[in-house]
């Protein structure tokens, strides 16, 4: 089974709990080592791609998005991938309708035996395949990203409003050292500090100098928290191959993830140097970077 | 038999209830049922209708996905029946006749609804009723919705001749076609009364004595939807004394058709949703409590779970008070898996029954006990069951005092020693894994829950599921099982068609079960079907899709303070940016420079990878009413334009810009000039 069948189970099922995600996903993993990870690596996938949201609410359930086609970032918005639900059926008419229209259709397989379906053609063009799609509401958002951009949430902000917390006695704690970009058991000041307890609870925090912490949503945003305090640089950007590089350890926090993703329609590629979203526009490489709380990538200044 | 003119109790009843989202099709319900029937049927055991509330609903699961209560499906199927009828006998005044139609190939009998419906009739007769024309004509007028033809009459249409032959000429020959057996009396009935036993014969435990059932699946350790031989049920019946609880009319039936009571008890396994009614509860304040089961996951090391059932009104979050963990919903039908710690020790042993904290009538209990079974899950893993199945991979689950008898059981059951695991468990529990009983021995007095389960079983497991029973996703079809003494080699039947059995029971029937369309597996005497559709989708809010209305562009700027280009000779706008690091702004147009003078000079950022040329096609009056930006925009661009070039620095965040920002630039030089001298007047 690959994901996605998973894909059209979610789409068909509409929404449902982690557990039920977690039970489907795990076939698509079937005989691996560590199928818990790489149903969470899927989970992240499919968040990032806007297929899907999960923990809505804050709650434990899942739900899948409206099918729709998706702008890419590549400075105009003729290149749309097909998003959120989907079905065999669902592709083919798109597909179908595109051809006709004259849109140019491109099918590849990605992570996790995903299918990325790409299709370029004029914004008006882009609208009419939507709108000729019959068998449900086909939404063309083209300035998906943009969207997504304006409601990104800048780290300092997770700091400034933080409520103050502490650990829970008895709990696991370690720390994420910035510069070896790996979880330790050594506690250190303006850190990201995990706890777990034995039920498999965790909580995050950052750890200030004063002693206090500072509680944080999840493991990611804890992370750069405490990059941005300690202002070290997680996150690099190569404007000539245009490819964002974040740690393997260190995701980019979620929304700004799927921002990254939604460049190119396609997930980060774990390498040798971390993880890699590709197509991504210097102006919004600059701008995760400032929201994660990193520096700028550096201007390229010119002689006339 | 007389056509006597007909009277309809309420014209209302037949009309759609346009409350009800459920329109099914007389003929639809054929097929429903006709699936279900031989779903459930064996090649042993003569076939009873068996219809109740329940069999309709487990009937719906086994081919719809639609959620829907026990009653909306019973008030469908009822629905259904009452169309054709009104329509052939009160609108045409004519008979049942119409019953006896041909069907097309393959389909079932086209009686068959009514059929059902004609035991439903004796189903729902009360328990202090006699088995007479009288009592069971007047249930049969009230669920085809027409008046009675007084005491002991049928209902008008009605034709015993026929109706007979409907039983006999029909669904018997149809059954005898895919080779079962319908359960009738052996001696064809000659009149009216007599045709009563028929229906009454389909259904021996009316509604007072199935409503006993729940209590007694959930004392022998069934879950809900389990496929239960009717020896088992018949073992369990004796052991826990059911008989002694049903009415004085169940207990005659027990004695006079006690194959008809298991298959009636078997159907009602099959669709019982894990609920008991009315148990601890007072008049007037039925509590309704679900059963808890058992699961455990081997990988990546034994993990148990509780798993409580989700009847039909049982929240989708089920908290009780004073307790750490919720019941959270998202399979139909169950509530999500609740791992259980080292601390669970207590309550695995001694059971629980925990109420809803909104609704205290609602419970889920955990029975306990000091030992478990565990065969093939239809999920993942391992459920706890009744009994151990025979030659199949299977588990035991008990506490401290147990373990050395249940390992000399294990022992001998298996021809091997059997050592326990504690890794992972409730403190003072242990696990055996990896069994598999090869020897038929009689389990110790106390151990009465390890008994060895020689009954073939088709499980069907994983796969992506559609429904609440057999539907499956496209490409996505269950791994099958077959459980309870299969040898390598055996052959079981997909569609016909020969597949062997493999190692551990797995039948290699993966690309048979790949197409869309019903599939039929059979194994001995057991068959399972499975129903493979592909994925459709759901209405979706339109609130869930967003997009900008107004478009909104992030800037990205160093600290200072910014004026921002559009490629509109209007759309220019200040920034200012206090921060060190810099910071990102928001622009409602598309901004391709950003610029700021400092003592140097100034700088001139280009902000897109492929920024557009100016706008240079704009009317002049449109010009004037912009005048006041458009100036700022030409006055900005004229100004920068005049400066000492070695004072003016060029940039952007890419290396790209390098080739034709100089171009582009010049460009937006010569528009701002031109607007600049029409608005001067130089």
């Amino acid at each position: 089974m690959k994901a996605e069948q998973l894909l059209y189970w979610m789409s068909n099922q509409g929404q449902g709990t982690y557990a039920s995600f977690k039970r489907a996903a795990s076939q698509v993993f079937a005989g691996h080592d560590d199928v818990s990870q790489q149903v969470n690596f899927l989970r992240w996938t499919l968040t990032e791609l806007s297929h899907a949201t999960f923990f809505v609410d804050e709650g434990t359930n899942w739900r899948i998005r409206p099918p729709s086609l998706l702008g890419l970032a590549t400075g105009s918005s003729s290149r749309t991938v097909l998003s959120g639900a989907r079905s065999p059926a669902l592709i083919a008419e798109v597909a179908d309708n595109a051809r006709r229209l004259g849109c140019d259709v491109q099918t590849s397989d990605e992570d996790f035996g995903l299918q990325r379906i790409v299709l370029s053609a004029s914004s008006d063009v882009l609208a009419e395949v939507a709108a000729a799609t019959k068998s449900v509401q086909l939404a063309y958002l083209p300035d998906h990203v943009l969207t997504l951009c304006r409601e990104l949430d800048p780290i300092r902000n997770y700091l400034d409003t933080a409520d103050e917390g502490k650990p829970a006695h008895g709990w696991d704690i370690t720390s994420f050292n910035l510069t070896k970009h790996s979880w330790q058991k050594e506690i250190q000041t303006r850190s990201a500090i995990e706890c777990k307890s034995r039920y498999y609870e965790v909580a995050y925090y950052v750890l200030l100098d004063d002693g206090r912490y500072l509680k944080m949503p999840g493991k990611r945003e804890a992370v750069y928290a405490s990059a941005f305090l300690q202002q070290k640089e997680l996150v690099s950007y190569n404007p000539e191959t245009r490819q964002l590089t974040t740690p393997s350890t260190a995701p980019l926090p979620i929304p700004f993830a799927q921002v990254a993703t939604l460049c190119s329609g396609r997930p980060a590629q774990l390498t040798a140097v971390g993880r890699v979203y590709d197509e991504v526009p210097a102006v919004i490489a600059a701008t995760i970077m400032l929201l994660t709380g990193q520096r700028l990538p550096p201007s390229y200044w010119l002689t006339m | 038999m007389g056509n006597a003119s007909l009277t309809i109790v309420q014209s209302s009843l037949w009309v759609d209830n346009s409350d009800s989202i459920l329109h099914v099709s007389y003929d639809e319900w054929n097929n429903i049922l006709a699936r279900y029937i031989l779903a459930t049927a064996r090649l042993d055991e003569p076939v009873y209708l068996s219809a109740s509330s329940a069999m309709l609903t487990a009937a719906w699961y086994q081919t719809r996905i639609e959620l829907c209560s026990p009653k909306e499906i019973r008030d469908c199927f009822i629905k259904a029946v009452r169309r054709p009828y009104h329509t052939k006998v009160i609108e045409q005044r004519g008979d049942i006749g119409f019953l006896k139609a041909t069907p097309m190939h393959d389909q079932p009998p086209y009686c068959l609804s009514f059929l059902t419906l004609s035991v439903l009739a004796a189903y729902e007769m009360k328990h202090d009723e006699q088995q007479t024309a009288a009592a069971y004509y007047p249930r049969l007028a009230e669920l085809l919705g027409l008046h009675t033809q007084g005491r002991g009459n049928p209902v008008n249409g009605f034709n015993y001749d026929v109706c007979s032959s409907l039983w006999y000429d029909r669904l018997k020959c149809w059954l005898h076609k895919s080779g079962f057996q319908l359960a009738l009396p052996s001696e064809r009935p000659s009149g009216t009364h007599q045709y009563i036993d028929i229906p009454i014969m389909h259904a021996p435990l009316r509604r007072v004595d199935v409503e006993q059932l729940p209590e007694f699946f959930s004392k022998a350790s069934y879950k809900p939807g389990d496929g239960v031989s009717h020896d088992r049920i018949k073992y369990d019946f004796g052991r826990l004394r059911l008989g002694e609880q049903l009415s004085t009319k169940g207990q005659q039936a027990v004695q006079s058709q006690p194959a008809a009571i298991y298959a009636q008890i078997a159907h009602e396994l099959r669709s019982w949703s894990g609920e008991v009614v009315g148990v601890e509860g007072q008049v007037g304040s039925r509590q309704r409590r679900s059963v808890i089961h058992l699961n455990l996951d081997t990988e990546p090391e034994p993990a148990i779970s509780f798993v409580a059932s989700r009847p039909e009104g049982y929240p989708e979050l089920f908290a009780p008070p004073n307790q750490s963990q919720t019941l959270e919903s998202s399979r139909d039908g169950w509530y999500d898996p609740v791992p259980l710690s080292q601390q669970n020790e207590a309550s695995l042993l001694n059971g629980f029954v925990w109420n809803d904290e909104k609704n205290p009538k609602l419970s889920v209990r955990w029975a306990g006990g000091k030992a478990f079974a565990f065969g093939p899950s239809e999920f993942a893993g391992y459920d706890s069951q009744a009994g151990l199945p025979f030659d199949t991979e299977c588990a035991v689950l008990c506490c401290a005092s147990m373990v050395e008898a249940v390992s000399n059981y294990l022992a001998k059951a298996t021809a091997q020693p059997c050592q326990p695991t504690r890794e992972g468990l409730p403190n003072g529990w242990y696990l055996f894994l990896n069994l598999r009983m090869r020897q038929l021995v009689e389990p110790p007095a106390d151990l009465e829950v390890l008994r060895i389960n020689q009954q073939l079983n088709i499980v069907l497991r994983g796969g992506l599921r559609l429904g609440r029973r057999n539907i499956w996703l496209q490409d996505c079809p269950p791994e099958v099982l077959i459980v309870g003494g299969s040898i390598v080699g055996d052959v079981a039947t997909v569609d016909g068609k020969s597949v062997q059995v493999g190692k551990d029971g797995h039948l290699l029937a993966d690309q048979l079960l790949q197409e869309p369309g019903e599939h039929t597996i059979k194994f001995g005497n057991e068959q399972r079907q499975v129903r493979v559709q592909a994925a459709h989708l759901p209405s979706f809010d339109k609130g869930l899709l967003r997009d900008v209305e107004d478009r909104c562009y992030p800037v990205p700027l160093p600290a200072g303070k910014w004026r921002l280009l559009g490629a509109q000779v209007n759309q220019v706008v200040n920034v200012t940016v206090d921060r060190g690091r810099g910071e990102v702004r928001y622009c409602t147009f598309k901004p391709m420079w950003a610029l700021r003078h400092h003592q140097q000079g100034v700088e001139v950022l280009c902000l897109q990878t492929e920024p557009l040329p100016p706008a240079d096609n704009l009317p002049y009056i449109a010009i004037l009413e912009w005048h006041s930006s458009v100036c700022k925009w030409a006055e900005t661009i004229v100004d920068v334009y005049t400066t000492a070039p070695s004072q003016v620095r060029f940039g952007g965040f890419s290396p790209a810009v390098n080739g034709w920002v100089a171009d582009l630039w010049s460009k937006y030089v010569s528009t701002a000039e031109a607007i600049y001298n029409r608005t001067t007047g130089s």
